[in-house]
């Protein structure tokens, strides 16, 4: 137990240290990385501490790493979501309204955000995808995600998502 | 490594490994609209496969029971929803990895190539479908309204902006 209990407490530390280097940094985007890197070296330090405790029959070292590393993604996602908007988000927030809303309204607000081009332009950002003239082309990441995702497809036996 | 550490890692995962391999199977038998609901049908599949595993472990006692369930849920909670935000959701639901695969051509395409296959009124047509393949909305053959008001998004949703709001700076 006491295991978990540190693991617990380093994974706040990490949370409230990201917490607060986002607030003091003035970068714009996803300050993602700064927390992955805040967490292992948390980790790390955590498992230097379950060193020191004295060796029992009841003790979880192995169930806190596994939880600790789970949880990282998981605050990664809600983390993430603080600065995205998805159309699913958005499709909900219209269709709230009291009298509910029609399949143009949703559209429009759709249109509005214009998701594609948005998307398009954090593609080319992170280096997945380029702009040749009026096209876009993949680079050889985006052609590696390509890859990757056909192999899931036909794991999954599903078409394209979207 | 304690004998119960063992157990709790291994019940965590196995569940986890029947939760991905009954999902694989069941997706590859249905259509699109349904795949998020089928998801959550089966992560509860996967609390009782962890249930009936831990209720037979033999050489436990009940007090030693209960820890390895509680927590090998944990492991299991936590690794599901791992999977299905980090992995099968953005397959599944991701407009960049769709546009990834749309430009999956030698000579790439323009935007206009790519609206014909993908644009707002399909993106806003799958998401519909899902949506109310997994009882969010319903339609009333006008308009679209909330059917639950408590469901997956507004709970991540308001979880995202309580975070903001700590993170903004005073």
């Amino acid at each position: 137990m006491n295991h978990l209990m540190i693991a617990f407490i380093f994974f706040v530390l990490s949370v409230i240290i990201h917490i607060g280097y986002c607030r003091k940094a003035s970068l714009a985007g996803l300050q993602a990385k700064a927390f992955i890197l805040t967490a292992l070296a948390n980790g790390a330090i955590m498992i230097i501490c379950f060193l020191f405790l004295t060796p029992s029959d009841r003790g979880l070292p192995y169930t806190a790493v596994f939880l600790y590393v789970l949880a990282i993604p998981v605050y990664l996602v809600f983390y993430v979501s603080t600065l995205l908007m998805s159309p699913s988000k958005n499709i909900l927030r219209v269709v709230q309204d009291d009298r509910g809303a029609t399949y143009e309204m949703i559209l429009q607000a759709l249109e509005q955000e214009n998701f594609i081009f948005l998307r398009l332009g954090e593609l080319q950002d992170s280096g997945c995808v380029r702009r040749s003239g009026e096209k876009f082309v993949l680079t050889p990441s985006g052609r590696n995600i390509v890859r990757i995702l056909k192999i899931y497809q036909k794991v999954l036996g599903q078409g394209p998502g979207g | 490594m304690s004998g119960l550490d063992q157990i709790i890692v291994a019940c965590g995962m196995g569940a986890f490994i029947v939760f991905v391999l009954a999902h694989i199977m069941a997706l590859r038998c249905m259509p699109a609209a349904g795949i998020l609901d089928a998801v959550q049908k089966l992560f509860y599949f996967g609390i009782l496969a962890l249930t009936a595993a831990v209720s037979f472990l033999p050489g436990l006692s009940v007090t030693d029971k209960f820890p390895v369930f509680i927590f090998s849920l944990c492991a299991y909670g936590l690794a599901s929803f791992v999977y299905v935000l980090c992995i099968f959701g953005p397959y599944a639901t991701s407009i960049r990895l769709r546009l990834i695969s749309e430009l999956d051509a030698p000579q790439g395409k323009t935007m206009a190539e790519i609206s014909r296959t993908y644009d707002s009124k399909a993106i806003l047509d799958l998401r519909l479908k899902r949506l109310l393949a997994s009882g969010d909305i319903r339609f009333d053959g006008d308009r679209y309204h909330i059917a639950k008001a408590h469901n997956a998004f507004f709970i991540i949703d308001a979880g995202a902006r309580a975070l903001h709001a700590i993170m903004q700076k005073s």
